[in-house]
């Protein structure tokens, strides 16, 4: 079973994403015709830049949900090359992005967007499982 | 009293005219908000408004107005890469508590 799924919901069986036939450790279920994550054309166009950059296509995108910030969590985005067994894997045209089980059941059904202004340039989550959030939007609490 | 940035900031801020096509320089302002009491502002100045302040840093314009500046006298407006964001990043000696991602801040 290929943990790897489009957003598009088209039925993608390219194992080339999940390394692992273990199901995730924490099962989720899913409300009918929700997607687990979504993410922008801006997130998609800046990833691809940035592994153009990197020179590595394999890499992928790591979001995850540690403690800390002023809210109580926060989110980190990172590039990973290594898939772990309870990892969700979504995949958007050319990027996959990777996302652990126990980071999943904080950011269920969120959409990932990349903001460009003045003061910097950045990967965001509007999250509906977040209570509230730090003014940048970098910390969260549920 | 006054206002630096480090020379990648002062970059960025050229980088950022440049492709605005024109301005005066970079207006830094703090308005009441954030989980830390304070937030900053940047915004692209034109010109000098009667109550600014103005400094020169690294061969670009930084302009505060006068009733902002006792809360960011003496910062340093560095730009940073964290992890996949990057942005400008404020070294307050005022601050004596920072939000997470540094937009926030207490006195």
């Amino acid at each position: 079973m290929s943990s790897c799924q489009s957003q598009s919901h088209a039925h993608d069986n390219g194992a080339s994403c999940a390394t692992s036939s273990l199901p995730p450790a924490v099962p989720f279920t899913l409300p009918e015709g929700t997607t687990p994550i979504t993410v922008s054309d801006a997130v998609v166009n800046k990833v691809g830049a940035m592994l153009a950059e990197e020179g590595d296509p394999n890499l992928k995108l790591r979001i995850f949900v540690t403690g800390g910030g002023c809210s109580g969590f926060q989110y980190g985005f990172a590039f990973d090359d290594a898939t772990k067994e309870d990892d969700l894997c979504v995949e958007v045209g050319s990027m996959k992005l990777l996302v652990d089980a126990s980071s999943l059941q904080y950011v269920m059904g969120a959409q990932i967007d990349y903001e460009e202004n003045l003061e910097g340039s950045r990967f965001v989550i509007k999250n509906p499982n977040a209570a509230s959030t730090c003014g940048c939007g970098s910390s969260f609490s549920v | 009293m006054s206002l630096s940035v480090t020379p990648k900031a002062a970059r960025q801020i050229q980088k950022a005219l440049d492709q605005r096509g024109s301005g005066y320089g970079l207006r830094v302002a703090v308005k009441t908000s954030g989980c830390s009491g304070y937030a900053y502002a940047l915004e692209f100045a034109e010109a000098p408004a009667p109550e600014d302040l103005s400094f020169e840093s690294e061969g670009v314009h930084l302009l505060v107005d006068a009733k902002s500046l006792p809360l960011v006298s003496g910062t340093q407006l560095d730009w940073v890469r964290e992890g996949l964001n990057e942005g400008f990043k404020f070294n307050n000696p005022n601050a004596t508590a920072a939000c997470g991602c540094g937009e926030s801040f207490a006195i």
